[in-house]
């Protein structure tokens, strides 16, 4: 059983860092390429959430590396989990919306504007990014459950 | 139980967290385009409120005519029909082939005859679904139609007029079937229905792309000449003809843009009769009918000329030899300067004023007269139809012409006798063209420019109707750039010529100089007649004082356009360009694509955006909020200039005002504080886009090829009742760029190659919608004659070509005394390297110093397009008043503190209230007494009660969730 609370304790750990890494790049790209003749300037939301939830996904890391070996505290762990997962899903979705003058021309299609590949990759990063977030909050949460499951007071030993 | 609840709480949290994230975007994004939300679904967003109402007072400022939309739809179909059958163009009509005998039984062939071009795409776009074939239209004349045929070509017909986009280049084919297999399948039904073979050659045009130069299946490689398919299914025809399987053959040019028609001529082909009939809107298939049925007798009169190589103009000779043969190019150190796809492209105008038939004729006149460096053009090689030309069913004798001048108003009244000595009754449009004094080296100067045209009623045979068109006095100068700096007359001789068309105007001038075609030995196409021609002034020396200040205004006019003319730009650096001269056609002909470059850090500060603006210490703020009871009814009347006008934008906060400016996306928000409602606008030129009653209109070179401004104005009325039916108050219409080229993406939008025209066609169509309460908005100020590249093309011109050409519409329909539009939109493109939208010289010095333009100037769509450059501070500063995109009341916080700046955010907002208040059916309804409600629509009440209904799951699962875990803790710590 351990050895199986240890497994999804590091499928969460390591979707967190994944997600954390990709949301952190992403940001990067976004800065970087941000401003269009399209968009005049970067999106202070876009900024604030993806650094939101690069810094909480970092932040949360370690704790869920090594568990906080309670079921109530991890219960929490497991809520800021989608917490973080949140904030990475209002970077993207913020994105779109920072994004819709450019939309909007594609879809019109009268000025020959097609997807560039910087579009795309930023879409489909920030998107991997929470998907991947809330990948690992579901995979914390079977873990927590498991904690929870192993009975009350009981030490965990993620490995 | 408790893990239950646990589980329960945990996805009510994260479901409600998802949620609220997803519904927070879609308002946030929502919100930004309220404005075109509330638009496109006719939401209102304010509510009357009447204190203390006062039923004696008239608040119907403009009434409709039209309470439904079945009415208007009847009413419209009747006029649509007859702005087609009256527009059309016969071209040629051998042997009396038309009109058609009675019950005639014919074939229609070709895609476009099935799947004809009704309208456009872009601005223009209407819904085509109740649009009248030409089968219905037909049988409804009388005629039969074949229906094997009809019937074989829906099938097999649909949607080969494809298009392909690689970057700025749209290649349009045609795709025509293959005469063989027509044949095959149809011939058995052609001898049942061979009193004619009507063979429609339709051509697409759109927004956001010039029509293809290379590239398409024409027989040059062009989207205007005829495919080979084409040119099999005429020649199998003609030799049907031959046979005596058909009577006749009628080709019918449905476009916007002018078909090469070099295939009339071309051995083998044996067409009887040849129409332009343009888009044609919602029943002009039926206008159609009419003419070929002689129910009406054609009047309509090119308003293009038409041509046997469509690359022959010094236009198309520079534009042949771009990269892709596209007119826009790309700085050739583009990439080295960094710039963006809103600065790196240019186009230049190095015709100068030879545009269209301004060219042609001109260059026959130098041939006629050998002037040194005129070359071997040969004239009849290359015009088929010239501007103005038109035939009849019956024929028209012109005499008695004569001017007079009236010296105290400044009018020259040309008059002449039209006498119909023809068979059938018919109305005869008379063109008045001008000709000023040239000299080598001098300002140019056109052989003949359109001054003036009228057209009798319907005449019977036999009958005489007197006909007097007026010309201003003013429309003799011509911008002298180079010398003067303004307006000058010229010393020389001016002449007035009658004409059939431009050409036959100038034979008719050349015959009052004495010239003909013997003594020319033949380089004359026509002896002319100099009895419709008048020397009507002569100048001894050159005039530069007259026309140096404004009729209008009283304003001194002088060079403001150096910043277009890359010759003349202070910062061109080595860049320069020969443009096209009449003293050495061959020498200045476009020998080699013109190579431009960013010269210099000050060019790029040109092209670049956010510029300083200019402070001024003695400027003095205005004063915002306070709050003195004024309300904007009550200033209707009163002139722009009125001391209560300051009272009610005192009023105003810089928030409101900058709500107003900023957020003008197809309408503005309500400000209730002066008790202003929401206004709304819509595209386009031919038809209210996604109009309740589905009417459209023509392409607009239609109603202009009718030379009937009466008429025009009656479709500018009818557009308007159709917009007011829609809750719309402000027409993006007329669009009044020139046909520069045969291959401008937008000529369904615009009227004409020639400025006298579009101008007169545009201010008769807003005196028409204005007079409805509909405000009208030309279109697009300016130099927009091209589509590739818009965003931010940078184009170059010099300022006699951009006075007398491109801007003389403008000034037509704005001056106040002339066609006193309320409002115009400025561009996407740039002039020379500023956003037109950021000219000062344009918007401030020359349409409302110059002009004395009373309206607004709106931005072209700042909300999808180049919103890099069509920017806020650059706008407003330099006389933009509202802009095309979703604002808010913090749009404009970052220049609060400029005092200039506010200034003129004041004043644009002046602009906009005093075209509303007086000229906009927004207001009727509104009395003194009424108070304005601003309203949250339902659907924005909806989306942010669901965020809060969301967050409020969310915020529940998160305390219960919390709550469970800290319960675990204490049992977990016992």
């Amino acid at each position: 059983m351990d050895q199986e609370k240890g497994k999804e304790g590091r499928g969460a750990f390591v979707l967190l860092a994944a997600a954390a890494i990709l949301e952190a790049v992403t940001l990067a790209l976004y800065a970087l390429t941000g401003v269009s003749e399209f968009s005049q300037k970067l999106s202070l939301q876009v900024l604030l959430f993806s650094v939101a939830a690069a810094a909480a996904g970092i932040a949360l890391l370690i704790p869920v590396r090594k568990g906080t070996g309670k079921a109530w505290s991890d219960r929490l762990l497991g809520l800021a989990l989608y917490a973080v997962y949140a904030l990475a899903l209002l970077a993207w979705l913020f994105y779109i919306v920072s994004q819709l003058n450019y939309i909007a021309n594609i879809a019109v299609g009268i000025d020959g504007t097609g997807l560039s590949p910087v579009f795309v990759i930023t879409t489909v990063m920030f998107a991997a990014a929470w998907v991947l977030a809330l990948l690992s909050a579901r995979a914390f949460g079977g873990k927590a459950q498991e904690t929870s499951g192993a009975g009350e007071g009981e030490e965990v030993q993620h490995g | 139980m408790d893990k239950k609840k646990g589980r329960t709480a945990k996805r009510l949290f994260v479901i409600g967290l998802t949620l609220a994230c997803v519904l927070t975007a879609v308002y946030a994004a929502t919100s930004a385009y309220a404005a075109l939300i509330n638009n496109h679904f006719g939401i209102s967003t304010s509510r009357i409120v009447e204190n203390e109402p006062d039923s004696s007072y008239d608040s119907n400022y403009f009434p409709a005519v039209y309470d439904t939309p079945e009415k208007l739809f009847e009413a419209a179909a009747a006029l649509c029909r007859q702005a087609e059958a009256e527009g059309l163009v016969l071209l040629t009509n051998k042997d009396g082939a038309l009109p058609l005998p009675s019950g005639s039984k014919v074939s229609f062939f070709a895609q476009g005859s099935v799947y004809p071009n009704f309208s456009s795409t872009g601005s223009s776009a209407s819904g085509t679904e109740k649009c009248v074939s030409f089968r219905n239209a037909f049988e409804g004349a009388g005629f039969t139609v074949n229906p094997g045929l009809w019937d074989w070509y829906a099938g097999k017909a649909a949607g080969l007029r494809v298009n392909t986009v690689d970057g700025l280049v749209k290649t349009y084919t045609v795709n025509e079937l293959p005469w063989d297999d027509v044949r095959n399948a149809q011939q058995a039904t052609f001898p049942s229905y061979g009193d004619a073979a009507i063979v429609v050659l339709s051509r697409d045009s759109g927004e956001g792309f010039d029509v293809s130069t290379r590239g398409s299946d024409g027989r040059d490689g062009s989207y205007l000449s005829m495919t080979p398919q084409e040119e099999a299914l005429l020649k199998g025809l003609t030799e049907l003809k031959g046979s005596g399987v058909f009577q006749r053959i009628v080709v019918l040019l449905n476009g916007a843009v002018p078909m090469q028609t070099d295939f009339l001529s071309d051995p083998g082909i044996g067409v009887d009769a040849c129409l332009w009939v343009g888009n044609l809107g919602l029943n002009g298939t039926e206008g159609v009918a009419d003419v070929l049925s002689g129910r009406v007798n054609p009047s309509g009169r090119l308003t293009d000329t038409y041509v046997k190589d469509s690359f022959s103009s010094p236009a198309m000779a520079s534009w042949k030899l771009n990269d892709k043969g596209l007119f826009a190019q790309v700085y050739g150190n583009a990439d080295g300067v960094g710039l963006n796809s809103s600065q790196k492209y240019y186009g230049v105008y190095t015709e100068g004023i030879y545009v269209g038939y301004r060219y042609y004729e001109t260059r026959y006149e130098d041939v006629v007269t050998q002037r040194p460096g005129a070359g071997s053009f040969d004239y009849r090689s290359v015009v088929a139809f010239p501007f103005g030309y038109g035939l009849s069913y019956t024929s028209f004798e012109y005499s008695g012409f004569s001017v007079s001048h009236d010296a105290g108003k400044g009018i020259y009244s040309a008059s002449v006798t039209v006498k119909n000595t023809g068979t059938a009754a018919g109305r005869e449009t008379v063109q008045i063209y001008l000709q000023k004094p040239y000299a080598d080296g001098g300002v140019e100067k056109a052989s003949v420019e359109l001054a003036g045209f009228g057209k009798t009623g319907l005449l019977e045979p036999g009958a005489s109707e007197a006909v007097t068109v007026e010309i201003r006095e003013e429309q003799f100068r011509s911008y002298d750039a180079e010398g003067a700096g303004t307006y000058v007359l010229d010393p020389g001789d001016y002449y007035l010529a009658a004409g059939t068309d431009a050409h036959d105007a100038l034979n008719n001038i050349l015959a009052k100089k004495g010239l003909t075609r013997e003594n020319t030995a033949g380089r004359m196409t026509d002896g002319g007649s100099s009895a419709l021609a008048e020397a009507v002034l002569h100048l001894d020396r050159k005039d530069d004082r007259t026309y140096a200040v404004s009729k209008e205004t009283g304003a001194a006019i002088g060079n403001r356009l150096d910043f277009v003319d890359i010759n003349r730009y202070p910062n061109r650096g080595e860049n320069h360009v020969t443009y096209v001269s009449r003293s050495d056609w061959e020498g200045t002909w476009p020998a080699e694509p013109v190579r431009l470059t960013v010269s210099g850090d000050a060019m790029l500060a040109d092209l670049s955006s956010h510029k300083a603006i200019p402070e001024d210490a003695s400027a003095v703020s205005p004063v915002y909020n306070v709050q003195n009871g004024s309300q904007l009814i009550a200033l209707r009347g009163l002139p722009y200039d009125h001391s209560a006008w300051d009272l009610l934008l005192d009023q105003l906060t810089y928030e409101e005002q900058a709500l107003l400016v900023s957020n003008a996306a197809f309408g503005t928000s309500p400000l209730d504080s002066i008790a202003l409602r929401e206004s709304k606008a819509s595209d386009g030129p031919t038809a209210v886009t996604a109009s309740v009653t589905s009417v459209s209109f023509p392409s607009e070179g239609i109603w202009a090829s009718s030379f009937d401004t009466e008429l025009i104005r009656k479709i500018g009325a009818m557009i308007a009742e159709d917009a007011r039916l829609n809750g719309v108050d402000t027409m993006y219409a007329p669009g009044i760029n020139i046909h520069r080229t045969p291959f401008g993406g937008r000529a369904h939008e615009y009227f004409s190659e020639d400025p006298f025209l579009t101008g007169a066609a545009a201010a008769a169509e807003a005196a028409g919608m204005q007079e409805k309460g509909v405000v009208a908005v030309l279109k697009h100020f300016i130099f927009n004659d091209e589509e590739a590249a818009r965003n931010g093309i940078c184009v170059w011109l010099n300022e006699q070509s951009a006075r007398e050409i491109y801007l003389a519409p403008f000034e037509y329909a704005m001056r106040p005394s002339l066609g006193a539009a309320k409002g115009a939109m400025s561009s996407f493109n740039r002039a020379g390297a500023l956003w037109t939208g950021a000219s000062g010289a344009l918007q401030t010095d020359i349409a409302r110093g110059e002009w004395g333009f009373e309206g607004y100037f709106i931005t072209d769509m700042a909300s999808s397009n180049g919103a890099l450059f069509m920017t806020y501070d650059d706008g407003v500063i330099n006389g933009t008043d509202l802009f095309l995109g979703s604002g808010s009341k913090t749009a404009l916080k970052e220049w609060k503190n400029s005092i200039p700046y506010r200034i003129r955010v004041r004043e644009a907002v002046h602009r906009v209230l005093y075209v509303m208040v007086n000229f906009s059916a927004m207001m009727n309804g509104i009395s003194p007494t009424t108070r304005i409600v601003t309203v949250m629509p339902l659907w924005q009440v909806l989306l942010l009660g669901g965020v809060i209904l969301s967050a409020l799951a969310a915020a529940a699962g998160l305390v219960l969730s919390v709550a469970q875990a800290l319960k675990e803790k204490k049992e977990e710590e016992r």
